[in-house]
């Protein structure tokens, strides 16, 4: 790190690495829990989605569409200034986390639903030939394939889904986007700040995508 | 329940079934006896891959009635003659009295050949890991892939995905195997090792339906062969007689062809 | 029960039309660099493409309100640009041409080889077969892709107003911090939004089908 830094002269920023310490800590968090509420979400959303029961289906389409096609800021605000007025005393932590897990959470619930669909229907005959349930059919049979198959496209959400955490700064939350701001406004100091952030946002979304591939290869290897 | 002899194996009882508007099935009835060995032949289009299909429930027929040993399958037909669906966990529970082998194998490629064999008995019959184990290994012994047995479906050939697909089925030890034209994928030089094993089958005295093209094989492995057209028999009896002496001018047009295609 | 939405909608009216402002210039003009960069990058050898695949992921790692942030800071530092719009178009035109970098790039190298092969046994040059033959069969193949790339910036579009652009998202937070009517003007701004991007949605599913149906 100081290797880095002091290639770029930034002494200063050097000085200011405790706040980006802990705006960056916030990031990690944020992403986390956004990341385990995301694919649960989407993982709840996907039986219901696929049900073909017209009465659950339509809403649940209804939903999906609506937040794939509105912008996630929106949705961080809704939910940050919405929620405490229905009674539901949540952080901005929360609030922040339960936006971005709903609209990932949608896009990954269609990103399931096409890994399920490509799996061929003589997968589901092989399975139900033996004297398999569907449910046991899904569990044993389809998932373990369509989990292969969505490997790629899940990892590309999630790397949209860190990036979209800086969004949280909008509603106060000091993580690494805002802790630069922060800097910046109250020190004076000059956009070199944007640069690092932006230089650790990139070590991080590029760490994530290499460990995601090396899992990804370990899976496949397996067959 | 009574399984004694005079109970077919499988009845099947003026079964439809249509497509959209066409019709598929039409009527159709025949037994299978316990031990039989029944070959269906007849053009594309004829039914008999649907009506294979339907001795599963992986197609579900529109009237009629279908019984295995005695049990219906899929539907229940009430004295008065209205049909209630079986729950669902009763329809998996008469499939695993019946094996299937299909045309593309169906193997589990996310799991290795032991696995294939073991994973139904263990989780559908809840049978013992270990006796499962020792289970798969037998099966595989006898279609010759003993050696296999950790390989993944991906490294194996046609052939021997397809005799793993057979010793899949045979370890749900099913009342009767059905056969969905089982050596059609298969490069020529590997459809004998499948044929072998199926005839072996046979010889032990497994209750078979075959579907298939293989006319030769029809002929020599089946104790009766059926003609189907238009979804519906047309003709059946004793192979050898059936094929050398066809009664019915559709047979003998499809045997004429079928001839015709080969010279 | 919608009155205070609809006693502002004049308002909200106008940052919609900032909003498709920002849209079109900052997506459009993405939009042809990256057409521009990816073209180039599937039709030309040596350094080239990846000097531009290196911009490309330097931009995709890093999320686009860094990139509005950094514009912010640095353009008017640097002399460069006067006004803080004139920045945030700049990132969104970076980020928009990154994506369609590798769209263009995608959809040029998908058209099949046989289909240059024969292009050159007919005595086509490069330009004429780029022109007559690869494109033509591109342009095809990167419409569906295009379009959704397009809702994903103008849903971005909305980030300028945490840099401090005025749009529809900025309007929305000043009519809600005035009233305290997060539901109906949070619920009724983003409807405006659905209203701009799911027909594009639509339009890019509905090619995506036709296209899969001709091949």
């Amino acid at each position: 790190m100081d290797a880095i830094l002091s290639f770029f002269g930034f002494g200063f920023i050097q000085s200011q690495l405790p706040r980006f310490w802990d705006g960056f800590q916030l990031t990690l968090a944020i992403s986390a829990a956004s990341m385990i509420g995301a694919v649960l979400w989407g993982l709840a959303l996907v039986g219901p989605r696929m049900s073909g029961v017209r009465t659950i289906v339509i809403p649940i389409v209804a939903y999906i569409e609506l937040v794939r096609n509105t912008p996630l800021l929106l949705q961080i605000y809704l939910s940050y200034f919405g929620l405490p007025l229905l009674g539901l005393p949540l952080s901005a932590f929360m609030c922040g986390v339960i936006a971005i897990a709903s609209q990932h959470g949608a896009f990954l619930c269609e990103i399931f639903r096409a890994g399920i669909q490509s799996i061929s229907r003589h997968q589901w005959e092989g399975a139900l030939a033996l004297g398999m349930t569907r449910r046991k059919a899904m569990r044993q049979v389809i998932l373990p394939q369509a989990v292969l198959k969505v490997v790629p496209p899940i990892g590309n959400q999630l790397v949209i889904l860190i990036k979209d955490t800086s969004l949280v700064s909008a509603i106060g939350i000091i993580e690494l986007t805002l802790s630069g701001k922060m800097v910046i406004e109250r020190s004076g100091a000059s956009f070199e700040v944007f640069l690092f952030i932006a230089a650790v946002y990139l070590l991080l979304t590029t760490t994530f995508g290499v460990v995601l591939r090396i899992a990804e290869n370990r899976l496949r290897a397996r067959q | 329940m009574s399984t004694s002899a005079d109970i077919p194996m499988v009845r099947v009882k003026d079964v439809y079934k249509s497509f959209g508007d066409l019709r598929v099935l039409d009527g159709i009835s025949f037994d299978v006896t316990r031990g039989e060995v029944l070959a269906i032949i007849g053009p594309s289009g004829s039914g008999k891959s649907t009506m294979l299909r339907c001795l599963n429930f992986l197609e579900e027929h529109d009237a009629g009635e279908i019984l295995i040993e005695g049990e219906p399958l899929g539907y229940r037909v009430r004295a008065d003659g209205s049909r209630v669906r079986e729950p669902e966990a009763e329809i998996a529970r008469m499939r695993s009295n019946v094996g299937m082998v299909f045309q593309s194998f169906n193997l589990f490629p996310h799991r290795s050949v032991r696995e294939n064999i073991t994973m139904a008995p263990v989780s559908v019959k809840h049978v013992d890991k270990a006796e499962a184990n020792a289970r798969a290994e037998v099966l595989l012994e006898k279609v010759g892939l003993a050696d296999k047995i950790d390989e993944y479906p991906s490294r194996l050939s046609g052939g021997q995905q397809q005799r793993v697909a057979i010793a899949r089925a045979l370890a749900m030890e099913p009342k009767v195997m059905l056969f969905d034209e089982v050596t059609s994928a298969l490069d020529p030089e590997l459809v004998a090792e499948v044929l072998t094993v199926m005839q072996q089958l046979a010889e032990e005295g497994m209750t078979m339906v075959i579907v298939t093209h293989e006319m030769q094989f029809a002929h020599d492995v089946s104790d009766r062969l059926m003609f189907i057209d238009g979804g519906k028999v047309i003709e059946e009896g004793n192979p050898a007689k059936l094929l050398a002496k066809p009664k019915s001018p559709r047979l003998k047009e499809f045997l004429h062809r079928f001839r015709a295609s080969f010279n | 029960m919608f009155d205070i939405l609809i006693a502002n909608l004049p308002y909200l009216m106008k940052g919609t039309v900032q909003t498709l402002w920002l849209a079109v210039v900052g997506v459009g003009l993405g939009t042809l660099l990256g057409m521009g960069l990816g073209v180039t990058s599937a039709m030309i050898g040596g350094g080239v493409p990846a000097l531009i695949g290196t911009y490309v992921f330097i931009i995709r790692g890093i999320p686009v309100l860094v990139w509005m942030f950094l514009a912010y800071y640095m353009l008017p530092q640097l002399g460069l640009v006067v006004g803080d719009v004139t920045a945030v178009i700049g990132a969104l035109v970076l980020y928009t041409g990154a994506f369609v970098t590798e769209i263009a790039r995608g959809a040029v190298m998908a058209v099949p080889r046989h289909q240059t092969e024969a292009a050159k046994a007919l005595g086509m040059r490069k330009f004429t077969m780029l022109r007559l033959v690869i494109l033509p069969q591109a342009v095809t193949l990167s419409i569906p892709p295009l379009l959704n790339n397009s809702v994903m910036m103008i849903k971005a579009t909305s980030y300028v107003s945490v840099v401090g652009v005025w749009e529809l998202t900025y309007a929305a937070r000043e009519v809600v911090e005035r009233t305290l009517a997060a539901f109906q003007i949070f619920l009724g701004v983003m409807l405006i939004y659905f209203l701009i991007c799911y027909p594009l949605t639509l339009a890019a599913r509905y090619l995506e089908k036709r296209y899969s149906y001709e091949h």
